[in-house]
Protein backbone atom coordinates (compact mmCIF):
# COMPACT_ATOMS: atom_id res chain seq x y z
CA UNK A 1 0.00 0.00 0.00
CA UNK A 2 1.33 3.32 -0.78
CA UNK A 3 1.84 5.61 1.68
CA UNK A 4 1.31 9.62 1.26
CA UNK A 5 5.15 10.03 1.29
CA UNK A 6 5.55 7.84 -1.48
CA UNK A 7 2.66 8.99 -3.53
CA UNK A 8 4.84 12.40 -3.39
CA UNK A 9 7.88 10.82 -4.24
CA UNK A 10 6.13 8.76 -7.03
CA UNK A 11 4.89 12.70 -8.52
CA UNK A 12 8.67 13.85 -8.27
CA UNK A 13 9.90 10.79 -10.08
CA UNK A 14 7.57 11.50 -12.72
CA UNK A 15 8.53 15.04 -12.88
CA UNK A 16 12.23 14.32 -13.51
CA UNK A 17 11.26 12.51 -16.54
CA UNK A 18 11.47 14.68 -19.96
CA UNK A 19 7.85 14.31 -20.40
CA UNK A 20 6.97 15.20 -16.73
CA UNK A 21 8.99 17.95 -17.06
CA UNK A 22 7.00 19.43 -20.00
CA UNK A 23 3.87 18.93 -18.52
CA UNK A 24 5.18 20.72 -14.99
CA UNK A 25 6.23 23.50 -17.58
CA UNK A 26 2.88 23.77 -20.03
CA UNK A 27 1.16 23.65 -16.77
CA UNK A 28 2.93 26.74 -14.96
CA UNK A 29 3.67 28.91 -18.20
CA UNK A 30 0.33 28.88 -20.21
CA UNK A 31 -2.89 29.57 -17.99
CA UNK A 32 -0.66 32.69 -16.99
CA UNK A 33 -0.41 33.64 -20.61
CA UNK A 34 -3.84 33.08 -21.42
CA UNK A 35 -4.79 35.16 -18.67
CA UNK A 36 -2.06 37.87 -19.46
CA UNK A 37 -2.89 39.78 -22.66
CA UNK A 38 -6.39 41.48 -23.68
CA UNK A 39 -9.04 42.99 -22.81
CA UNK A 40 -10.46 42.31 -19.65
CA UNK A 41 -13.58 44.68 -19.36
CA UNK A 42 -14.96 46.66 -21.71
CA UNK A 43 -15.84 50.63 -21.58
CA UNK A 44 -19.20 50.21 -21.21
CA UNK A 45 -19.26 47.37 -18.93
CA UNK A 46 -16.84 49.54 -16.44
CA UNK A 47 -19.19 52.48 -16.69
CA UNK A 48 -21.79 50.66 -15.92
CA UNK A 49 -20.51 49.20 -13.04
CA UNK A 50 -19.24 51.87 -11.37
CA UNK A 51 -22.15 54.22 -11.54
CA UNK A 52 -24.74 50.81 -10.67
CA UNK A 53 -25.99 50.56 -14.36
CA UNK A 54 -27.30 54.25 -14.73
CA UNK A 55 -24.03 56.21 -16.18
CA UNK A 56 -24.23 59.87 -16.75
CA UNK A 57 -23.90 61.28 -20.09
CA UNK A 58 -20.18 62.24 -20.86
CA UNK A 59 -18.68 65.56 -20.31
CA UNK A 60 -15.00 66.83 -22.16
CA UNK A 61 -12.28 68.79 -20.64
CA UNK A 62 -10.60 70.80 -23.11
CA UNK A 63 -6.64 70.77 -22.60
CA UNK A 64 -6.11 74.30 -22.98
CA UNK A 65 -3.06 76.70 -21.78
CA UNK A 66 -2.17 75.81 -18.45
CA UNK A 67 -4.38 72.90 -18.42
CA UNK A 68 -2.34 71.22 -21.55
CA UNK A 69 0.69 72.37 -20.25
CA UNK A 70 0.40 70.49 -16.79
CA UNK A 71 -0.69 67.46 -18.72
CA UNK A 72 1.82 67.25 -20.79
CA UNK A 73 4.36 67.50 -17.50
CA UNK A 74 2.57 64.99 -15.71
CA UNK A 75 2.99 62.62 -19.07
CA UNK A 76 6.14 63.28 -20.09
CA UNK A 77 4.33 64.14 -23.47
CA UNK A 78 1.66 65.75 -25.02
CA UNK A 79 -2.07 64.04 -24.29
CA UNK A 80 -3.23 62.94 -27.82
CA UNK A 81 -5.42 65.25 -27.96
CA UNK A 82 -7.11 68.54 -26.74
CA UNK A 83 -10.48 67.21 -25.40
CA UNK A 84 -10.75 64.16 -22.28
CA UNK A 85 -14.01 62.60 -21.91
CA UNK A 86 -14.96 61.86 -18.32
CA UNK A 87 -18.01 60.95 -16.90
CA UNK A 88 -19.42 62.90 -13.39
CA UNK A 89 -22.29 62.71 -10.75
CA UNK A 90 -21.77 65.49 -7.85
CA UNK A 91 -17.95 65.46 -7.03
CA UNK A 92 -17.42 61.57 -8.48
CA UNK A 93 -16.12 61.41 -11.89
CA UNK A 94 -14.85 58.11 -14.03
CA UNK A 95 -11.85 58.84 -16.73
CA UNK A 96 -11.03 55.85 -19.13
CA UNK A 97 -7.61 56.25 -19.95
CA UNK A 98 -4.70 55.08 -21.91
CA UNK A 99 -0.77 55.63 -21.88
CA UNK A 100 1.96 53.46 -23.23
CA UNK A 101 3.76 50.81 -21.08
CA UNK A 102 6.91 50.23 -23.45
CA UNK A 103 5.20 50.21 -26.90
CA UNK A 104 1.71 49.56 -26.89
CA UNK A 105 -0.98 51.57 -24.44
CA UNK A 106 -2.51 50.47 -21.63
CA UNK A 107 -6.42 51.20 -21.33
CA UNK A 108 -7.12 51.99 -17.53
CA UNK A 109 -10.47 53.03 -16.06
CA UNK A 110 -10.41 55.36 -13.29
CA UNK A 111 -13.01 56.51 -10.71
CA UNK A 112 -12.22 59.89 -8.90
CA UNK A 113 -14.12 60.84 -5.50
CA UNK A 114 -13.88 63.79 -3.53
CA UNK A 115 -10.21 64.36 -4.99
CA UNK A 116 -9.14 61.40 -3.89
CA UNK A 117 -8.57 58.26 -6.39
CA UNK A 118 -11.74 55.29 -5.40
CA UNK A 119 -10.83 52.72 -7.87
CA UNK A 120 -8.82 51.85 -10.59
CA UNK A 121 -9.40 48.82 -12.97
CA UNK A 122 -6.94 48.14 -16.37
CA UNK A 123 -9.45 47.34 -19.20
CA UNK A 124 -7.09 46.41 -21.85
CA UNK A 125 -3.51 45.09 -21.30
CA UNK A 126 -1.75 44.79 -24.72
CA UNK A 127 2.01 44.15 -23.85
CA UNK A 128 3.72 40.94 -22.89
CA UNK A 129 5.22 41.77 -20.28
CA UNK A 130 4.06 43.66 -17.00
CA UNK A 131 0.21 42.92 -17.01
CA UNK A 132 0.68 41.58 -13.28
CA UNK A 133 -0.35 45.17 -12.73
CA UNK A 134 -4.16 44.60 -13.18
CA UNK A 135 -4.11 42.39 -10.50
CA UNK A 136 -6.19 43.53 -6.89
CA UNK A 137 -2.52 43.01 -5.01
CA UNK A 138 -1.26 46.08 -7.37
CA UNK A 139 -4.42 48.70 -7.86
CA UNK A 140 -5.88 47.96 -4.15
CA UNK A 141 -2.46 50.37 -3.58
CA UNK A 142 -4.47 53.19 -4.93
CA UNK A 143 -7.96 54.08 -3.29
CA UNK A 144 -7.48 57.13 -0.91
CA UNK A 145 -4.55 58.60 -2.67
CA UNK A 146 -5.05 62.42 -3.18
CA UNK A 147 -2.56 64.66 -5.90
CA UNK A 148 0.03 66.70 -3.52
CA UNK A 149 0.74 70.72 -4.14
CA UNK A 150 3.54 69.42 -6.46
CA UNK A 151 0.99 67.54 -8.44
CA UNK A 152 2.81 64.14 -7.00
CA UNK A 153 0.75 60.73 -5.52
CA UNK A 154 0.59 61.73 -1.92
CA UNK A 155 1.94 58.51 -0.81
CA UNK A 156 4.14 55.81 -2.12
CA UNK A 157 3.15 52.86 -4.74
CA UNK A 158 5.10 49.79 -4.43
CA UNK A 159 6.61 48.56 -8.06
CA UNK A 160 6.52 45.01 -9.80
CA UNK A 161 9.17 43.73 -10.63
CA UNK A 162 9.65 43.16 -14.36
CA UNK A 163 6.32 45.58 -14.60
CA UNK A 164 8.49 48.86 -13.93
CA UNK A 165 7.04 50.88 -17.05
CA UNK A 166 3.30 49.57 -16.59
CA UNK A 167 3.21 50.70 -12.86
CA UNK A 168 4.79 54.16 -14.44
CA UNK A 169 2.02 54.23 -16.79
CA UNK A 170 -0.75 53.87 -14.11
CA UNK A 171 1.35 56.28 -11.78
CA UNK A 172 0.81 58.64 -14.47
CA UNK A 173 -2.64 58.53 -15.14
CA UNK A 174 -3.42 58.38 -11.80
CA UNK A 175 -1.71 61.67 -11.26
CA UNK A 176 -3.74 62.75 -14.56
CA UNK A 177 -7.31 61.81 -13.28
CA UNK A 178 -6.89 63.63 -10.17
CA UNK A 179 -5.91 66.86 -12.01
CA UNK A 180 -7.92 66.49 -14.52
CA UNK A 181 -11.02 66.02 -11.85
CA UNK A 182 -10.02 68.77 -10.02
CA UNK A 183 -10.34 71.15 -13.25
CA UNK A 184 -13.65 69.83 -13.41
CA UNK A 185 -14.49 70.64 -10.01
CA UNK A 186 -13.00 74.19 -10.85
CA UNK A 187 -14.81 74.53 -13.63
CA UNK A 188 -17.92 73.35 -11.92
CA UNK A 189 -17.38 75.62 -9.06
CA UNK A 190 -16.62 79.18 -11.42
CA UNK A 191 -20.02 78.01 -13.32
CA UNK A 192 -21.96 78.76 -10.36
CA UNK B 1 63.45 17.45 -53.68
CA UNK B 2 66.76 19.05 -52.53
CA UNK B 3 66.83 21.42 -49.71
CA UNK B 4 67.54 24.21 -52.45
CA UNK B 5 64.87 23.35 -54.30
CA UNK B 6 62.49 23.03 -51.15
CA UNK B 7 63.60 26.42 -50.17
CA UNK B 8 62.99 27.76 -53.26
CA UNK B 9 59.14 26.45 -53.44
CA UNK B 10 58.66 27.64 -50.04
CA UNK B 11 59.59 31.43 -51.43
CA UNK B 12 57.30 31.19 -54.13
CA UNK B 13 54.46 30.15 -52.38
CA UNK B 14 55.07 32.88 -49.33
CA UNK B 15 55.65 35.44 -52.61
CA UNK B 16 52.53 34.12 -54.10
CA UNK B 17 50.77 34.45 -50.44
CA UNK B 18 52.38 38.07 -50.26
CA UNK B 19 50.35 38.74 -53.85
CA UNK B 20 47.10 36.81 -52.84
CA UNK B 21 46.91 39.02 -49.82
CA UNK B 22 47.64 42.09 -51.31
CA UNK B 23 44.97 41.34 -54.25
CA UNK B 24 42.25 40.76 -51.49
CA UNK B 25 42.82 43.48 -49.12
CA UNK B 26 42.31 45.68 -52.35
CA UNK B 27 39.51 44.51 -53.73
CA UNK B 28 37.48 44.18 -50.18
CA UNK B 29 38.71 47.52 -49.00
CA UNK B 30 35.76 49.03 -50.39
CA UNK B 31 33.68 46.86 -48.71
CA UNK B 32 35.13 47.29 -45.62
CA UNK B 33 34.59 50.78 -45.83
CA UNK B 34 31.05 50.31 -46.70
CA UNK B 35 30.41 47.97 -43.76
CA UNK B 36 32.53 50.44 -41.32
CA UNK B 37 30.26 52.94 -42.10
CA UNK B 38 27.03 51.82 -42.84
CA UNK B 39 27.60 49.85 -39.13
CA UNK B 40 28.61 53.17 -37.21
CA UNK B 41 25.35 54.72 -38.41
CA UNK B 42 22.99 51.61 -37.40
CA UNK B 43 24.55 51.54 -33.65
CA UNK B 44 23.29 54.93 -33.50
CA UNK B 45 19.97 54.79 -35.18
CA UNK B 46 18.29 56.46 -32.29
CA UNK B 47 20.57 59.45 -31.48
CA UNK B 48 20.25 59.83 -35.75
CA UNK B 49 16.82 59.49 -35.85
CA UNK B 50 16.94 57.23 -39.03
CA UNK B 51 13.80 55.99 -38.70
CA UNK B 52 11.94 59.42 -39.40
CA UNK B 53 14.75 60.86 -41.46
CA UNK B 54 13.15 59.54 -45.42
CA UNK B 55 15.31 59.55 -48.43
CA UNK B 56 14.37 61.94 -51.36
CA UNK B 57 16.76 61.24 -54.13
CA UNK B 58 14.43 59.96 -57.09
CA UNK B 59 16.75 57.55 -58.09
CA UNK B 60 16.85 55.64 -55.03
CA UNK B 61 13.04 56.15 -54.82
CA UNK B 62 12.85 54.35 -57.93
CA UNK B 63 15.50 51.52 -57.51
CA UNK B 64 12.49 50.87 -54.47
CA UNK B 65 10.44 51.14 -56.76
CA UNK B 66 8.32 53.66 -54.60
CA UNK B 67 5.48 54.98 -57.16
CA UNK B 68 2.82 57.27 -55.41
CA UNK B 69 -0.64 56.61 -57.08
CA UNK B 70 -2.48 58.50 -59.58
CA UNK B 71 -6.10 59.62 -59.71
CA UNK B 72 -6.87 60.30 -56.23
CA UNK B 73 -9.85 61.36 -54.80
CA UNK B 74 -10.32 63.70 -52.02
CA UNK B 75 -12.75 64.64 -49.27
CA UNK B 76 -13.09 68.73 -48.63
CA UNK B 77 -14.08 69.94 -44.98
CA UNK B 78 -13.85 73.88 -44.91
CA UNK B 79 -10.85 75.09 -46.80
CA UNK B 80 -8.73 71.70 -46.01
CA UNK B 81 -8.41 68.97 -48.36
CA UNK B 82 -8.61 65.37 -46.93
CA UNK B 83 -7.12 62.85 -49.00
CA UNK B 84 -5.70 59.10 -48.41
CA UNK B 85 -2.98 57.56 -50.44
CA UNK B 86 -2.75 54.35 -49.43
CA UNK B 87 -2.30 53.71 -45.77
CA UNK B 88 -1.80 57.46 -45.16
CA UNK B 89 -4.37 60.12 -44.45
CA UNK B 90 -3.41 63.93 -45.60
CA UNK B 91 -4.41 67.09 -44.25
CA UNK B 92 -3.93 69.14 -47.61
CA UNK B 93 -0.32 67.60 -47.58
CA UNK B 94 0.48 67.79 -44.46
CA UNK B 95 0.28 63.44 -43.27
CA UNK B 96 -1.83 63.13 -40.21
CA UNK B 97 0.23 60.92 -37.63
CA UNK B 98 -2.26 59.59 -35.66
CA UNK B 99 -4.98 57.94 -38.19
CA UNK B 100 -4.76 55.52 -40.70
CA UNK B 101 -6.67 54.35 -44.22
CA UNK B 102 -9.31 52.93 -44.56
CA UNK B 103 -10.85 56.70 -45.03
CA UNK B 104 -14.64 56.72 -45.37
CA UNK B 105 -15.56 60.17 -45.10
CA UNK B 106 -15.02 63.74 -43.70
CA UNK B 107 -17.59 65.98 -42.60
CA UNK B 108 -17.39 69.39 -40.83
CA UNK B 109 -19.60 69.96 -37.57
CA UNK B 110 -19.43 72.62 -35.07
CA UNK B 111 -16.09 74.10 -36.05
CA UNK B 112 -14.64 71.09 -36.43
CA UNK B 113 -13.30 68.76 -38.56
CA UNK B 114 -14.48 64.24 -38.58
CA UNK B 115 -12.47 62.36 -39.94
CA UNK B 116 -14.03 58.87 -40.09
CA UNK B 117 -10.58 56.71 -40.16
CA UNK B 118 -10.50 52.78 -39.67
CA UNK B 119 -14.53 53.17 -38.92
CA UNK B 120 -14.04 55.16 -36.34
CA UNK B 121 -14.83 59.23 -36.07
CA UNK B 122 -11.39 61.22 -35.05
CA UNK B 123 -12.27 65.00 -34.20
CA UNK B 124 -9.47 67.35 -35.37
CA UNK B 125 -10.20 71.49 -35.57
CA UNK B 126 -10.30 73.68 -38.84
CA UNK B 127 -6.50 74.09 -38.64
CA UNK B 128 -5.61 70.04 -38.38
CA UNK B 129 -4.96 69.48 -34.61
CA UNK B 130 -6.30 66.36 -33.35
CA UNK B 131 -9.08 67.10 -30.84
CA UNK B 132 -10.12 63.46 -30.13
CA UNK B 133 -10.32 59.60 -31.06
CA UNK B 134 -13.61 58.06 -30.72
CA UNK B 135 -12.08 54.82 -31.37
CA UNK B 136 -13.72 52.24 -28.73
CA UNK B 137 -15.07 55.33 -26.45
CA UNK B 138 -18.02 53.96 -24.62
CA UNK B 139 -21.31 55.01 -26.76
CA UNK B 140 -19.78 55.94 -29.70
CA UNK B 141 -20.91 53.79 -32.93
CA UNK B 142 -18.24 51.32 -34.76
CA UNK B 143 -17.50 50.00 -37.97
CA UNK B 144 -18.89 53.57 -40.02
CA UNK B 145 -19.00 53.29 -43.57
CA UNK B 146 -20.35 57.44 -44.32
CA UNK B 147 -20.21 60.32 -42.55
CA UNK B 148 -22.70 63.67 -43.48
CA UNK B 149 -25.46 65.78 -42.56
CA UNK B 150 -28.92 65.43 -41.85
CA UNK B 151 -31.37 67.30 -42.14
CA UNK B 152 -31.73 68.82 -38.95
CA UNK B 153 -27.94 69.81 -39.36
CA UNK B 154 -26.99 66.70 -37.28
CA UNK B 155 -23.96 64.75 -37.40
CA UNK B 156 -24.79 61.46 -38.90
CA UNK B 157 -22.86 58.00 -39.34
CA UNK B 158 -23.63 54.96 -41.23
CA UNK B 159 -22.76 51.66 -39.84
CA UNK B 160 -24.69 47.73 -41.04
CA UNK B 161 -26.43 49.05 -37.86
CA UNK B 162 -27.88 51.72 -38.82
CA UNK B 163 -27.84 55.54 -38.94
CA UNK B 164 -26.55 57.01 -35.71
CA UNK B 165 -26.77 60.53 -35.31
CA UNK B 166 -24.98 62.78 -32.10
CA UNK B 167 -25.71 65.63 -30.74
CA UNK B 168 -24.03 69.05 -30.71
CA UNK B 169 -20.84 68.08 -28.81
CA UNK B 170 -20.63 65.07 -30.53
CA UNK B 171 -20.76 63.20 -27.15
CA UNK B 172 -23.42 61.01 -27.32
CA UNK B 173 -24.86 59.20 -29.88
CA UNK B 174 -28.38 57.41 -31.12
CA UNK B 175 -29.96 55.23 -33.61
CA UNK B 176 -32.26 56.86 -36.28
CA UNK B 177 -34.89 55.51 -38.02
CA UNK B 178 -34.73 56.53 -41.51
CA UNK B 179 -33.52 60.17 -41.99
CA UNK B 180 -32.52 62.09 -44.78
CA UNK B 181 -29.01 62.59 -44.98
CA UNK B 182 -26.61 64.05 -47.04
CA UNK B 183 -23.69 61.99 -47.24
CA UNK B 184 -19.96 63.20 -47.56
CA UNK B 185 -18.32 62.40 -51.09
CA UNK B 186 -14.99 62.44 -52.80
CA UNK B 187 -14.13 64.42 -55.85
CA UNK B 188 -11.18 63.98 -58.12
CA UNK B 189 -7.65 65.76 -56.62
CA UNK B 190 -6.66 68.99 -57.56
CA UNK B 191 -3.52 68.74 -59.72
CA UNK B 192 -1.56 70.76 -57.68
CA UNK B 193 -2.14 68.75 -54.60
CA UNK B 194 -2.06 66.15 -56.12
CA UNK B 195 1.62 66.59 -57.58
CA UNK B 196 2.06 67.65 -53.78
CA UNK B 197 0.95 64.44 -52.32
CA UNK B 198 2.32 62.20 -54.99
CA UNK B 199 5.47 64.36 -53.87
CA UNK B 200 4.82 63.97 -50.40
CA UNK B 201 4.39 60.40 -50.07
CA UNK B 202 7.08 59.40 -52.17
CA UNK B 203 9.06 62.05 -49.59
CA UNK B 204 7.85 59.57 -46.62
CA UNK B 205 7.75 56.44 -48.06
CA UNK B 206 11.54 55.38 -47.59
CA UNK B 207 13.81 56.27 -44.26
CA UNK B 208 17.43 56.18 -44.31
CA UNK B 209 17.63 53.72 -41.49
CA UNK B 210 16.29 50.92 -44.31
CA UNK B 211 19.39 52.69 -47.07
CA UNK B 212 21.41 51.55 -44.08
CA UNK B 213 20.30 48.34 -43.50
CA UNK B 214 20.17 47.27 -47.02
CA UNK B 215 23.72 48.94 -47.17
CA UNK B 216 24.63 46.64 -44.90
CA UNK B 217 23.45 43.05 -45.74
CA UNK B 218 24.32 43.76 -49.60
CA UNK B 219 20.47 44.12 -50.41
CA UNK B 220 20.14 47.45 -51.70
CA UNK B 221 21.93 45.55 -54.97
CA UNK B 222 18.92 42.99 -54.15
CA UNK B 223 19.94 39.11 -54.29
CA UNK B 224 23.22 39.65 -56.27
CA UNK B 225 24.29 42.22 -53.23
CA UNK B 226 23.70 39.73 -50.54
CA UNK B 227 26.16 37.00 -52.38
CA UNK B 228 28.90 40.20 -53.30
CA UNK B 229 28.47 40.76 -49.62
CA UNK B 230 28.91 36.76 -48.68
CA UNK B 231 31.99 36.85 -51.33
CA UNK B 232 33.30 39.89 -49.17
CA UNK B 233 32.92 38.14 -45.62
CA UNK B 234 35.16 35.44 -47.38
CA UNK B 235 37.19 37.79 -48.57
CA UNK B 236 37.46 39.28 -45.20
CA UNK B 237 38.27 35.75 -43.19
CA UNK B 238 41.03 35.31 -46.43
CA UNK B 239 42.65 38.30 -45.45
CA UNK B 240 42.88 37.21 -41.72
CA UNK B 241 43.90 34.26 -42.08
CA UNK B 242 46.28 35.07 -44.67
CA UNK B 243 47.68 38.04 -42.36
CA UNK B 244 48.56 35.96 -39.52
CA UNK B 245 50.00 33.60 -41.57
CA UNK B 246 52.74 36.00 -43.21
CA UNK B 247 52.96 37.54 -39.77
CA UNK B 248 54.07 34.24 -38.17
CA UNK B 249 56.10 33.23 -40.90
CA UNK B 250 57.83 36.78 -41.06
CA UNK B 251 58.41 36.25 -37.20
CA UNK B 252 59.83 32.79 -37.98
CA UNK B 253 62.36 33.79 -40.77
CA UNK B 254 63.61 37.02 -37.61
CA UNK B 255 64.24 34.67 -35.41
CA UNK B 256 65.97 32.21 -37.10
CA UNK B 257 68.30 34.98 -38.76
CA UNK B 258 68.77 36.50 -35.37
CA UNK B 259 70.04 32.87 -34.22
CA UNK B 260 72.14 31.94 -37.18
CA UNK B 261 73.97 35.50 -36.60
CA UNK B 262 73.86 35.09 -33.15
CA UNK B 263 75.48 31.70 -33.61
CA UNK B 264 77.98 32.85 -35.80
CA UNK B 265 79.18 35.69 -33.93
CA UNK B 266 79.66 32.93 -31.09
CA UNK B 267 81.73 30.94 -33.55
CA UNK B 268 83.88 33.89 -34.78
CA UNK B 269 84.45 34.45 -30.76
Amino acid sequence: MLTGRDDLLAICRSLVQPTGLVALVLLLVLPFHALAEGPYQTREAFLEEIFSGKPPSPEVIWLRGEVKETTAEILGHAYPGIRVRYWGVDNRTAWVLEEIGKTQPITVGLVVNDNGIESIRVLAFRESRGWEVRYAFFTDQFPGIKLTDERKLDRHIDGISGATLSVRALKKLSRLALYLHQQTVQENDSSQ
Amino acid sequence: MTRHNKKKSRARLLRSLYIWHRYIGISTAIFVIILSFSGLVLNHTDELNLDAAYVQSDLLLDWYGITAPEGLLSYTAGSAQITAVNDKIFWDNKPLLHIAAPLAGVQAFGGLVVIVAGGSPVLFTAQGELVEKLENVAGVPTGIQAIGLSSQGLLAVKTVRGIYLADENLLEWVRAGGPEINWSSTQATEPALLKSLQNAYRGTGLPIERIMLDLHSGRILGRAGVYIMDAAAIGFLLLAASGVWLWLRRRASIRAHRQKTESSAVARS
